[in-house]
């Protein structure tokens, strides 16, 4: 029996690989400057991409293999020639972060993926907005740092298939996914930012992967073995490999993702040399991370020593393995394990959370109006299983203290957890979030964050070994009544002006936002991005920061025929107090590994245990 | 008012049937959109907040070919024809001849804002009346082409709109008085009038129907620097004495005349912008190509590529040519048929 769930862990599945960029805008890293009253032009030469637009492209990416379980099927398949582009007659996607204050989810908005082989279209679909998740700051073995990696699941969706005949593996594809929809994993590394002048400034590497979607499956992670190291206090992940997830397949076979779990040297998919590993499930399930222990006794090998430092591995298989599951393995209730070979024995690298506990969101990302309640469900899997009759258990995360910087988490009571009723059989429930006008907390800053982490209840949190990175995060906008006759100044111009501050490429070079006559010239496209729902690439605001009652003031503003001026009354002033937060300074260029650690050092706590 | 070879107005009125047409107004449709990359370069070298008069009169002709061209691909596929834009054959390699024998073999640059540019705009759209001296008997503009258009559409009747092969492309890009669905007769007469109005002017003044310049005497703005005004004293009534249009050179990107592709090596930072611009070029002719073969509202995809051109040119302008000798210049756009990828 496998799990059922493997997503683009199953075959058939083509692997394709090349660059990614991510031009992204960095003004908005520094939340101070999203008060238009301090801001001071100057800041941005401090940032390493002030101009980004926001656009995030595949770049020269090839298929590099496609498999299928009849393992002749793919040879001389079309396929195997196929290109990845985006769309043809689109604007390209966009990358942004939620929110200044939660810059380690950032998310694609409008992607759209064909595959093509000379003329002939293999497969193309929309991208399912989604944020990357496992983000990693890895170190080399003598602490050097190195680029930080991610991974973006998500699913395809309105696909266009080949002509039949065409590919066997897109035909193959078709027959075997569900729901008009396919499972995409993009793994990104090397991404350069170093030096603005360098060919590859804003652009990295992407290794992908498509494979059938599977009803009732999560469309932005798996649902299998999920590798965790363990994370001290400070946050430092100290198993040197990052979460990743495996799945059993017709129960004989083991697949695991390493594309985000070693440390990648270069652009070329170069992996730090950590010693031979294994893979082998632990006979006694309290072997933890860290422990020694000996073949046979201590675990159970499967398969031989990974192939990881081949040169070239990592783009030719996707970082994606297959080991056999030997009969009475006794996999379904022990711990997997990630191995290091000493001279005698065997060191645990990396292993499955206590118990082989899971439990994940599908959506983490929200963007929240007020009075809205916000809905997603949650997967709680034991040792890849689904579990029923589980009550999980969010636990926001207190306010942050304020001070130099605004707080998040406040007022709690703008953000109402509805205990989620206790997991079914298919080991679901949902979560909902009753979220309502938080005020304004933050000042100069629209709506306001609120964090939580799902726990469960009777089991120890530190024991589940989530990911620090991955709290579930919600941006909820503040409640806005907007006027009956807006105005340039009084209404239209505050936000404009902060959006001119924060994205100069746009807002100065494009339409000077903070200009009435240049926004009078360019009402129509202004009227037209202000008007695109949310994924469409040519949405704006790009950052898709603003709530949907102040985009509708806007567009009611550009349709009025003389664009009224107003008066320009001053804007009431939010104080902003409480202790004062050290924003860490330090590298600009390294800006989300800095978020990551002011993050971890002020995140809040949890409020209270369980209910 | 663009000058063409006279041969273009004798096969127009040749055409006994729509289908003879069709390859006029193909013409016609490389030709407005062969205007577009110099006119754009010419705007997007301009520095905002810098030479903003200027800015506005190029933009404002920019926006009126596209008109043009909207126009002559609608009265295209109204008498049943297919435009053709997403196609090599489509797109010069400039410097370059323009089509339809324009100017008399007037050879046209990409190049930065500058007095010269403004003098070549002004030959590329020459006025039939009053300034110009007509060059001589072989050419004719294409106000006659566009005229002797809508004459053969009166003669071939409203059966020439029997079978129209895609729908109309009209709102929300321009006025509805400017862009709207061609039809019968009456609506392609009227939106051809357009077309020859703006470019030219009519006959007794260097205004449009609309109190607007043609195309020729907001370019004669810029190089005389001066606006165009009612002058009782000059011979024409009009003269170059109103209000500075200023063209200040340092409000100008250092962009080159005749960029390459060659210039800017694909290892370079400037051969990935190069790259860029030549493919998100090519995404708008996809999406102009889809826009006039039946789904017109991919016109609104096409605006916003058009702004990404433009975001890409802001990176141009702040990259330098990699070339030392040229150093001291920015990358320039190099609007060359680019790759899908």
């Amino acid at each position: 029996m496998g799990d059922g769930r493997v997503s683009y862990l199953d075959l058939p599945r083509v692997l394709f690989d090349g660059d990614f960029q991510a031009d992204v805008s960095t003004v908005n890293n520094d939340v101070r400057n999203f008060d238009i009253d301090t801001f001071d032009p100057g800041t941005s030469d401090g940032q390493w991409n002030p101009t980004g637009s926001g656009a995030f492209r595949l770049l020269n990416c090839r298929v590099r293999s496609a498999q299928d379980k009849d393992t002749t099927a793919a040879k001389d398949d079309p396929v195997r020639a196929a290109v990845i582009g985006g769309s043809a007659d689109q604007v390209a996607a966009k990358i942004v972060d939620l929110d200044p204050q939660w810059q380690l989810s950032s998310a694609l908005w409008g992607l759209r993926i064909e595959l093509r082989a000379g003329e002939n279209l293999i497969l193309a679909g929309d991208f399912e907005p989604a944020s990357f998740r496992d983000i990693w700051f890895p170190r080399r073995t003598d602490g050097e740092r190195l680029n930080p990696t991610a991974r973006f699941q998500s699913v395809l969706h309105n696909i266009r298939w080949a002509r039949p005949g065409v590919s066997r593996i897109a035909d193959r594809l078709r027959a075997a996914t569900t729901g008009g929809k396919l499972s995409i994993r993009l793994t990104t590394f090397a991404y350069f930012n170093l030096d603005d002048n360098a060919p590859r400034f804003t652009i990295g590497s992407v290794l992908g992967a498509i494979g059938p979607y599977h009803h009732g499956e999560p469309h932005t992670f798996v649902t299998g073995r999920r590798f965790a190291p363990i994370v001290n206090d400070s946050g430092v992940n100290t198993a040197g490999i990052n979460f990743f997830d495996a799945v059993t397949v017709s129960a004989d076979r083991l697949v695991l993702d390493l594309a985000n779990a070693l440390p990648i040297l270069d652009a070329q998919g170069t992996l730090v040399d950590q010693g031979e590993l294994r893979v082998g499930v632990l006979t006694d399930p309290k072997t933890d991370q860290g422990a020694t222990v000996v073949e046979g006794t201590g675990f159970t090998a499967l398969g031989g020593p990974l192939p990881y430092r081949s040169p070239g591995w990592l783009l030719d298989t996707g970082g994606i393995v297959t080991v056999p599951l030997p009969p009475r393995a006794g996999t379904a209730n022990r711990p997997l394990a990630l191995l290091r070979a000493n001279d005698a024995d065997h060191t645990v690298v990396i292993r499955e959370a206590p118990d082989g506990w899971l439990v994940r969101a599908e959506k983490h990302i929200h963007r929240v109006e007020a009075g809205e309640t916000l809905a997603t469900q949650v997967y709680v899997t034991r040792y890849g299983r689904p579990e029923p009759m589980v009550e999980v258990t969010p636990l926001l995360l207190g306010p942050t203290p304020g001070g130099d910087l605004p707080p998040t988490g406040t007022p709690p009571a703008a953000f109402t957890v509805l205990p989620p009723k206790i997991t079914g059989p298919d080991g679901r429930t949902t979560l909902r979030v009753r979220c309502s006008d938080p005020g304004n907390p933050r000042g100069y800053l629209d709506g306001q964050i609120y964090q939580l982490v799902l726990g469960i209840r009777g089991v120890d949190q530190a024991g589940l070994r989530q990911n620090p990175f991955e709290p579930f995060t919600a941006l909820v906008f503040d409640d806005y009544r907007a006027p009956d006759d807006p105005t340039w100044l009084d209404d239209v111009q505050p936000i404009f002006q902060q959006y001119a501050n924060l994205y100069p490429v746009m807002s100065k070079r494009l339409v000077r936002l903070d200009e009435y006559d240049d926004v009078r010239r360019h009402r129509a496209i202004l009227q037209f991005a202000f008007s695109r729902e949310i994924g469409d690439p040519n949405a704006m605001p790009v950052t898709r920061d603003l709530s949907a009652a102040k985009r509708r003031m806007i567009l009611k503003w550009l349709a009025l025929p003389d664009l009224p001026h107003g008066t320009g009354h001053p804007r009431p002033a939010a104080p902003v107090a409480g202790p004062v937060v050290q924003v860490e300074t330090g590298d600009a260029k390294d800006s989300k590994r800095r978020f990551a650690r002011t993050y971890l050092r002020t995140a809040g706590t949890i409020e209270g245990s369980e209910r | 008012m663009i000058q063409i070879e006279k041969s273009y107005l004798d096969a127009v009125r040749a055409a006994s049937t729509p289908r003879d047409l069709h390859k006029s107004l193909q013409s016609a449709i490389v030709l407005e959109l062969a205007t577009i990359p110099p006119y754009l370069t010419a705007y997007f070298s301009l520095k905002p907040g810098e030479n903003d008069d200027a800015a506005a009169l190029v933009r404002s002709v920019v926006i009126e070919e596209m008109l043009h061209l909207t126009i002559a691909a609608n009265v295209l596929n109204a008498v049943g024809g297919c435009p053709v834009l997403d196609s090599r054959t489509a797109v010069l390699d400039y410097p370059s001849q323009l089509p339809m024998g324009v100017g008399d073999g007037l050879v046209v640059h990409i190049g930065p804002m500058s007095i010269g540019q403004a003098e070549l705009f002004m030959d590329i759209e020459q006025p039939e009346d009053p300034i110009a001296v007509r060059a001589g008997a072989d050419l004719v503009t294409i106000g006659d082409f566009y005229t002797a258009i809508i004459d053969k559409i009166k003669e071939l009747g409203e059966p020439a709109f029997a079978t129209p092969s895609a729908p109309q492309v009209t709102a929300p890009w321009f006025p509805s008085t400017q862009l709207f669905a061609v039809t019968d007769v009456a609506s392609a007469s009227r939106a051809l009038g357009i077309v020859i109005e703006q470019g030219e002017g009519t006959t007794a003044s260097p205004e449009d129907g609309d109190g607007e310049l043609a195309h020729y005497y907001r370019f004669a703005e810029i190089k005389h620097g001066r606006r165009l005004i009612p002058d009782p004293g000059a011979e024409e009534g009009y003269s170059y004495t109103g209000d500075p249009v200023v063209l200040t050179p340092s409000g100008v990107h250092p962009m080159i005349t005749d960029p390459n592709p060659a210039f800017y090596p694909p290892d370079t930072k400037a051969g990935h912008l190069t790259e860029q611009f030549a493919t998100t070029f090519r995404h708008l002719l996809v999406a102009l190509q889809e826009t006039f073969s039946g789904h017109p509202a991919t016109l609104n995809a096409a605006m916003g590529i058009m702004y990404e051109l433009r975001l890409l040119v802001v990176a141009m302008t702040g990259t330098p040519d990699p070339r030392p000798e040229h150093a001291t210049h920015c990358v320039t756009p190099c609007w060359n048929y680019g790759d899908l990828d």
